[in-house]
This record gives C-alpha cells, structure tokens and sequence, in this order.
C-alpha cells in the first residue's frame, strides 16, 4: 500500500513542478513567443530600417489627399498670421521717440507701445515691442530670455547696450509670487561688449544671451525689439 | 490527503523558482549590447540609448550664431551709396576688396543680411529701359515681385526711396526656382527648368489691387507669409533695404528664396 501511495506521489511532483515553472518568468516568455506571430519582413528591409541595398533610404510618405496649391488665399500653413502687410514711416518712428521724451520729462509713466500704431504686434512666430529707458533710470535690470531671440531697431536717443558675456547675481523673474522659467534678471552684466547706439542703429542678440541697455541723453533711448520665438516656446513664459 | 496537496505546493514552489532561475535576462554587455541594438532591440538599429536629459535645450541645431553683433547706420548708408554707385556704372559684381559689408546672420528661426549680392543688403533700381526681369523675363524698367509662403519679411529701408507695393495679386505670377543653381548673371531665373522649383516661393510683376507706400530711408515695413510684395525704386537713386526673414515654423530653409 505505502509503496502505491509513493508511485502516486511521483506525477503530483511532476504535476506541481509544472504548473510552477509555467507560472515563472521563463514559462511567460516561451508562452509569449508560442503565440506571438511576427511577420517577415521584406529582404530588403529585414535587420536595417530604411535601408534599401545597404544605403539610407528615407521613409515614403504617400497621401491620398493631392496637395493644394498654395496661394495666399488658402492660409493651411500660417492660419494665424497677419492679412496684410504694415508700414511704419519714419516720420511716425521719430514722432513716438519724441512722444516718449516728452512723457519722460514731464514725469508721466506710459505703455511705448501706446506711441506708434499697430504696437503691439503679436504673431505665432514672432512679436514686436517698443521700449523707451529714460536717461535716469533707477535701475536697468540686466535681462536674459531663453525663449527668444532680439532684433532691435534704434528709434530715437542715445545710449549703449551690453551684450552677451554672464548676469551678475541671477534670479528668476518672479511676478507676484509665480516665477517665470527662462527670463532670468541680473544687476549687472560680466563679460559682455558693449556697443554705443544712435538712431538708425541695430542690434541682434541670440536666445539666452543676456543684455542690457542704458540711455546717456536727456531724451532716453528708444528702440523697437522684434522678439522672434525659439519655435514653440510659450508666448506666456516671455517678457 | 494533506501529505499530497503540500507535496503539490512544495514542487510547484520548486518549480516556479527553476522557472525565474532560466528565465533571468543575461547582463547587458559588451557585444551582447551591441547585438541588441543591431537587432532593433532597446535603442534600435545601432543607436544606443540615450540618457533622459533633464532640461532639453530649445536650440540644439550647431552653427546657429551665440554671438551679439551691432550694426551701426553708417556702414549701412556707406553700403547702399557703393551699390548706387555700381548700378550707374552698369555693374553687378560682388563686393570689390574694401567694399563695406553687413555680415549678417541665419538662425533655425530667421536669418538677415543674407543676400545674394553679398554686400547683406538688398538693392534694388529702375532700369534706363524695359528688360527681362530677373526672375520670370517679364520686359519691365524693374525687378519681379515676390511671394513667400515659408517666411514674414520686415524690411528697413536703409538708403533711396521709391514705392513699395504689397497685398493684392501678383500677375504673371510663376514658381521661384533656386537662384543659387547657376550661380548670377544667367538672368532671367525662371529660363528653362534647369535650376530646381521652390514649391512655396513666386515672383512676377505687376502686382494688381495693392497698396503703394511712399518709401524713403529710415522706414519699416513687414510683410506677412504669402502676401505679395514689389518695389518701384526711385530713378537713378534706387533704394537698399535690410530683410529679415523670419520663419513661420518649422519650413524647410533650403526651399526659401
């Protein structure tokens, strides 16, 4: 009896040894590769993606849609850009240098972009500001924008601009307690060159690159800075 | 009963721990890795995996400029007078030694002072007499008109005057083809089909239904992605302007003119 009941314990081991091993890991992946079906690929594309007789090839892309032709009236690429075009004369440039001058001296605080029309100019892809820095500016903060890079216009006045080099004493911007990443203020700039500006003048500043700018006529120094975004960076996080 | 069903546990313990012991993925090196990796496995065909970058940068395309540059108004108004002077004489060449030049500046996101004469400034006349224009040989005193459905341009009028004329249509509109192909002097650009057709850029003259501003030095103008635009220099004087040419997203450089 006791050596039946022994026989019968071989296939309950065998039974038990089983079942755990297909539970296991190992039992998983033969599992797995049991049913998984991989289809074969073609021989010219089977070990190397996009590769056709050992040469890189790029993916074909076909489209069941013909492409319009593209026209200035079917807006698929820039639906959120401007109509048409705008013109600034310099007459009216000069005009908003003085208007500001004038507001500066007087002691009146006003928004520049209040001074020539169509300012603010907002797209997706780029934006333009004027800004006006009385000669006796409190404090010109040293700014740095890594969102955007800077084409500027020299409007009216004086002044210098420091560019490039580091921020001395950086900190994020914070504005009522949120703190704005990427638009990194300073006190001064370490470093940098410096340019002397007048009217008519340009200055191109990369993204990140920190600058500074200063008015030395009683007339301050205004400018028109074009922002034109890194590329999808958010409107919002710049100033 | 009770022998038999721990017997079952305990082989069936048994039995998951071969399991895991067979099953355990072998380490990672050397030319197993590389195996791997060539059998598309984990990095893919041959490109190892790559670290998670805490902060990506927005502009990681090399060559673009870190530099600040200034250009003052006076190179640019000594760069149109040289160029007047060269269009009177009937020339076109590129900069002569000591010329002024604006070295501009091309970013992933815009570019300026890029032009084809290589003095970074574009100038433009009114010819004596009617010839074929530049780019699609309509007989005109000027140059063609362009459309460009990949950029905005802001223009600064930097030197002469004249008119520009934006918005409405352009006639005789065609496909601008690469001028870069032949090189310059091999006008007019549209000639035949041997210089490749850029998709998003057109050229042609006159432009219908626009409006005309009186240009002088000093002035900006910025035009839109696929408005069309043309200039009517003054006689004899001509007019230079800086563009900039600022990027609508994510076009193709090489297909803008």
């Amino acid at each position: 009896m006791n050596g039946i009941t022994r026989l019968a314990w071989a296939p309950v081991v065998i039974i038990g040894f089983a079942a755990g091993y297909g539970a296991g890991p190992s039992g998983s992946a033969i599992a797995q590769r049991t049913n998984a079906t991989v289809p074969a690929l073609p021989a010219d594309q089977s070990g190397a993606l996009n590769q056709v007789n050992g040469v890189h090839q790029p993916p074909e892309f076909k489209s069941t849609i013909p492409a319009p032709l593209l026209s200035h009236r079917l807006r698929t690429m820039w639906p959120n850009q401007p109509n048409e075009s705008t013109f600034w004369s310099i007459d009216d440039i000069r005009n908003a240098h003085r208007f500001l001058a004038e507001a500066d001296r007087a002691g009146h605080t006003m928004d520049p972009n209040t001074a020539l029309h169509d300012f603010p100019y907002w797209t997706r892809t780029h934006a333009m500001f004027i800004k006006h820095v009385p000669q006796n500016a409190r404090r010109p903060l040293a700014d740095q924008h890594l969102g955007y890079a800077q084409f500027i216009v020299i409007m009216g006045g004086t002044g210098t601009v420091v560019a490039g080099g580091q921020l001395t004493r950086p900190t994020t911007l914070n504005e009522r307690g949120r703190e704005i990443p990427g638009e990194m203020r300073g006190s001064a700039i370490t470093g940098g060159e410096t340019f002397t500006l007048k009217d008519g003048d340009w200055v191109s500043i990369p993204p990140n690159s920190p600058s500074q700018f200063k008015a030395d006529s009683v007339d301050g120094l205004t400018y028109m800075v074009m922002k034109i975004n890194a590329q999808l960076y958010p409107w919002d996080l710049t100033r | 009963m009770r022998r038999t069903a721990l017997l079952l546990l305990i082989s069936a313990f048994l039995g998951y721990v071969a399991s895991a012991w067979t099953g355990r993925p072998a380490p990672l090196t050397g030319s197993l890795m590389q195996s791997q990796a060539a059998a598309g496995g984990r990095g893919g065909p041959g490109i190892p995996d790559i670290p998670p970058v805490p902060n990506p940068p927005l502009y990681p395309d090399p060559n673009q400029p870190t530099k600040p540059m200034h250009y003052s108004v006076d190179l640019v108004r000594r760069i149109h007078e040289v160029r007047k002077a060269n269009a009177l004489r009937g020339s076109v060449a590129q900069p002569a030694p000591g010329d002024p030049v604006l070295q501009g500046q091309s970013y992933r996101t815009h570019s300026f002072g890029v032009s084809s004469s290589g003095y970074g400034i574009t100038y433009r006349q009114k010819y004596d007499t009617p010839r074929p224009s530049q780019a699609t040989g309509v007989m005109s005193y000027y140059d063609d008109g362009d459309q460009h459905e990949g950029v905005t341009d802001f223009l600064i009028l930097v030197g002469g005057g004249g008119q520009f004329v934006v918005d409405g249509e352009i006639e005789n509109r065609e496909y601008g083809r690469n001028p870069w192909t032949l090189g310059r002097g091999v006008p007019p650009r549209n000639t035949g089909n041997v210089r490749p057709l850029l998709p998003g850029e057109f050229h042609g003259q006159p432009i219908k239904g626009g409006h005309v501003y009186d240009a002088k030095a000093g002035d900006w103008l910025i035009v839109p992605p696929g408005v069309p635009h043309w200039w009517l220099p003054t006689p004899r004087e001509g007019m230079s302007y800086l563009i900039v040419k600022v990027n609508i997203g994510l076009y193709p450089p090489a297909l803008i003119d």
